[in-house]
């Protein structure tokens, strides 16, 4: 064996150790972090509560520093439904009660009628796909920022890192999208990048997230139903039936019998 | 005290009116009392299965009475140890089931019978059998019977569900309980899911029909887990629907 092949052979090697290490993370974050939060799902029957479980722990997850959550009502609009800074303590939407005052974002074109491919959020929105961008105001990604850009002047925050993950349902339909900014290092507080290593375990999370959405959805709907459940007669009906039987023979024989019986006791 | 007739009617299957009136006859004899369950869905029997009572066993039956082949009490299965071993000395009950056998059963359907003998039927059974109450389980809908068992009764109890189809069978029954002047006619809603506001259904009922709402009860997961395998209040004593039943019961004239 040459000196090139051992050389060769151990680069094999450590890269094996790599991915079994990326393997045994990706397991251990399934494990210990996103079956958690499938519980914690699992056991919230409130909507708002339960947006704000989903935003939060995938906030904590990835060590964002704010994040979104827009929910697609409609399949014509992304609505913004949670909104949380940490560094700037801004809470609006799910149980903070406060109104979150962005217009919906268009997931189609209005002009050309073809799908809104320019702000990350309906792109990951109209095409199922993750997207997770170093910078926002690195122009090469291709999207457009304003959003993001007229918040950050107006607070003189720096919004940076973005991943943005779809929440699709079982059917593959995308109900909402879940977005994080800013992922910072636990230890330098640097924001940085969004690593590439925690998009499945983002997404395994989004799928829980989305499965619960709808679970919620549904059972609120139902309890709409149930609440608003008033008993209406069709009069006409009821009287047409009524006459029917109150007509017939047999009826009004029985009417006289029984009178005549209450009458005798 | 004069024997009461109480008639268990639903506009529809499925109310879970087989399951009030049975579970309403056990917490009525549970007070002392001698009780009678006759089951007049002679289409579809199937309240014995709640008493636990063995179809091999009915020897007569209702539609041996109807066709003249027996006497009425020689119908009637003393059924009283679903009441349990603690139940008071005077009470028991006795089960009048209607027959299994599809031949009698198709007899019934084709031939129809004499609606005047079934009402002799109830009175004989309750001065034979020395009863306090008989409840009557109908056949859902309205036919020859169950106006019978309508006029005959002291109490009439409409068993519904929260739904349109039931909303609007309960008017027709109402009005034509009305015209044979039942003394008393109160609504039962059965299978309530939770989150329902149940006094402000309460209240529209009240408006609708201009009868009492004897009761609510909520469609219970403990209920469906005991499916027919019994009288429910004998399983589930401190239930809220026991609780709720109770009251029914002692409500009755």
């Amino acid at each position: 064996m040459t000196t090139g092949d051992t050389a060769e052979l151990q680069r094999l090697l450590e890269e094996q150790r790599r991915r079994i290490e990326e393997v045994e993370r990706r397991f251990e974050s399934l494990a210990k972090v996103v079956i958690p939060i499938g519980v914690a799902l699992l056991n919230s029957s409130n909507f708002q509560e339960l947006l704000e479980i989903i935003l939060l722990r995938a906030m904590d997850l990835c060590h964002a520093d704010g994040g979104t959550l827009y929910l697609c009502d409609d399949q014509k609009h992304l609505r913004f439904a949670i909104l949380r800074n940490r560094s700037l303590g801004v809470a609006l939407g799910g149980t903070s009660g406060a109104a979150i005052p962005f217009d919906p974002l268009p997931l189609v074109d209005a002009k050309t009628g073809t799908p809104n491919h320019r702000n990350v959020a309906t792109y990951a929105a109209v095409t199922g796909r993750t997207v997770n961008i170093r910078d926002a105001y690195d122009t090469s990604a291709g999207f457009e920022f304003s959003g993001t850009k007229a918040f950050d002047s107006q607070s003189g925050y720096r919004s940076m890192s973005f991943l943005t993950v779809p929440l699709a349902n079982n059917g593959g339909r995308v109900i909402g999208v879940l977005q994080l900014i800013n992922a910072t290092d636990p230890e330098s507080r640097n924001v940085v990048a969004f690593e590439p290593g925690v998009e499945p375990v983002v997404e395994s999370l989004s799928t829980l997230a989305a499965a619960a959405l709808e679970v919620c959805l549904r059972e609120e709907g139902l309890r709409r139903e149930i609440r608003e459940l008033h008993v209406r007669i069709d009069q006409g009906k009821r009287e047409r039936e009524v006459a029917a039987i109150a007509d017939s023979d047999y009826f009004q024989d029985l009417q006289r019998k029984v009178r005549q019986m209450r009458e005798r006791s | 005290m004069t024997a009461k007739i109480v008639s268990i009617h639903s506009f529809r299957g499925g109310t879970g009116k087989s399951n009030v009136t049975a579970n309403l006859a056990v917490l009525t004899a549970l007070r002392g009392l001698r009780v009678g369950v006759v089951d007049t869905d002679v289409q579809s029997p199937g309240i014995h299965v709640l008493f636990g009572f063995d179809e091999a066993h009915i020897k007569t039956s209702l539609n041996d009475y109807l066709w003249g082949r027996c006497n009425v009490e020689e119908t009637a299965y003393d059924v009283s140890e679903v009441l349990g071993p603690d139940r008071p000395e005077r009470a028991q009950i006795f089960l009048i089931p209607s027959s299994l056998n599809t031949g009698e059963i198709a007899r019934i359907l084709r031939e129809g019978y004499d609606v005047s003998r079934l009402n002799d039927g109830f009175h004989d059974l309750l001065t034979r059998l020395e009863l306090d109450y008989l409840f009557i389980d109908t056949h859902p809908g309205v036919n020859e019977e169950t106006l019978l068992s309508i006029a005959i009764s002291d109490t009439l109890i409409i068993v519904l569900r929260a739904d349109h189809q039931d909303f609007q069978g309960t008017a027709v029954t109402v009005d034509l309980a009305r015209r044979l002047e039942t003394p008393q006619v109160a609504l039962l809603l059965n299978k309530v899911l939770p989150p329902f506001d149940v006094s402000a259904l309460g209240r529209q009922l009240l408006d609708t029909y201009q009868v009492p709402l004897a009761g609510v009860l909520p469609l219970s997961e403990d209920m469906v887990r005991l499916a027919s395998g019994g009288v429910f209040c004998m399983h589930h004593p401190e239930h809220p629907v026991t609780r709720t039943l109770k009251e029914v019961a002692a409500g009755l004239r």
